[in-house]
């Protein structure tokens, strides 16, 4: 499964390659710093021009606070493409707040999932998300 | 002459008494107005405590995930001292982790409002019974309850976190009792204006000197070696029976257990559903 992570914490990043690492599944993990990069690769504009190199995900994870473009912005860029609407996106963030779970269902998010405390968490986090997105789900 | 006297009399206490009155509405317009900025500045407060809680949370989640990836990576390579070293790190970051859930839950119980409706207690004590099963098992916890507990008006969600925080506590405080285990008792009394409602427990008691500062934000009598926790529990029980309307207090002797008081007002009434 070809995974577009977009997160701007580097430790955040770390730990969840991590987490990913650790499961049982494969994954082909992309990672992007900001929202303009979710963007730019989904698009193929400016480094991520060459489409062999940077294939269209089958899954976006999304954080939401991120620098230039947020994850609210890219989610509705996404969603109002007919081109590339279809790609589930998962939301991975820190907010608990209720106002950012209802926007980002109301935008067209398949998932939220708050960031988990610890590491620990992170590993039994990416277990349920393979588990569900490659074992139950049908991906297009 | 003498009716005339009397009038200019009544004429300048009517003067007096409008003066007057006219300063007691402004007094109050006063107070309105440092109410409504009370208001704001605790809202603010709250909010705050919200977005830093939050805020730490990041950082936090990165010192506690390094600190597996050091045990997981160079386990042969650190000495007894080193371990002991990530030991207190991983300590330090559980104990923070504990203190930002607390201050959260405290912001949560300002903030948010919940309808009130009527609430069988016993349901609340069984729930918290159910959440608390493990600690009930491992202390050789008795509970004691009436069983004609009453139903109240109240916000269900938050008198929930009442007893659940008045139980826990007690099976904390009488669990290290070496004479006998854990012994809680649960009960009421019916008021015309009101309910009261008690936990006792057999636990090592709280001297009167204390008795105020207990409901303190992050007041703690022990160190964390002695009980965990980190002092919200009963700042959070305090706020709700504020909020309720209602007075909490304690009764306790060193050594001697402790028993919580606590009001709910009768007059609250559900609130409406649409």
């Amino acid at each position: 499964m070809n995974i577009l992570l977009a997160e701007d914490s580097g430790t955040d990043l770390k730990i969840v390659l991590r987490a990913f690492e650790k499961s049982s599944c494969q994954n082909n993990i992309f990672t992007v710093r900001d929202g303009q990069e979710v963007v730019d690769f989904i698009w193929h504009q400016g480094q991520y021009a060459d489409k062999k190199k940077y294939p269209r995900p089958n899954i976006i994870v999304l954080d939401l606070n991120m620098p230039k473009l947020s994850g609210f912005e890219v989610l509705k860029r996404l969603k109002s493409d007919l081109q590339y609407n279809f790609i589930p996106v998962v939301m991975l963030t820190s907010s608990q707040q209720e106002a950012d779970i209802v926007k980002s269902y109301s935008l067209g998010a398949s998932g939220y999932i708050p960031k988990p405390a610890n590491y620990e968490d992170y590993v039994k986090m990416i277990e349920g998300f393979n588990c569900y997105w490659q074992v139950v789900n049908q991906l297009p | 002459m003498e009716d005339q006297k009397v009038i200019e009399e009544l004429k300048l206490r009517n003067k007096e008494l409008l003066e007057a009155k006219r300063a007691i509405l402004n007094v109050l317009e006063d107070l309105e107005g440092q109410k409504i900025q009370l208001e704001k500045v605790n809202k603010e407060l709250d909010s705050f405590v919200h977005i830093i809680s939050h805020d730490l949370r990041t950082p936090l989640r990165g010192i506690s995930s390094f600190i597996t990836f050091l045990e997981e990576d160079y386990k042969d390579k650190l000495d007894k001292e080193g371990k002991e070293f990530v030991d207190e790190i991983r300590n330090g970051a559980n104990r923070l982790g504990d203190l930002i859930d607390d201050l959260l839950a405290l912001s949560r119980i300002s903030r948010i409002k919940n309808p009130y409706e009527t609430v069988p207690i016993r349901n609340l004590i069984d729930s918290a019974g159910e959440s608390l099963k493990h600690e009930f098992k491992v202390h050789h916890v008795s509970l004691t309850i009436p069983d004609n507990m009453p139903v109240i008006v109240c916000d269900r969600v938050k008198m929930a976190q009442v007893f659940l925080n008045l139980i826990n506590n007690a099976i904390k405080f009488s669990s290290k009792n070496n004479k006998e285990h854990p012994k809680i008792e649960i009960g009421f009394t019916k008021r015309s204006d009101s309910v009261e409602f008690y936990v006792k427990d057999n636990g090592i008691g709280i001297d009167p000197q204390y008795h105020e500062q207990i409901f303190g934000v992050f007041r703690r009598l022990h160190t964390e070696r002695e009980f965990e926790g980190t002092g919200v529990g009963l700042s959070i029980v305090k706020r709700v029976i504020d909020d309720h309307g209602g007075k909490i207090w304690i009764e306790s002797q060193l050594g001697q257990g402790a028993c919580f008081h606590f009001t709910i007002p009768a007059n609250l009434r559900p609130s409406n559903i649409l």
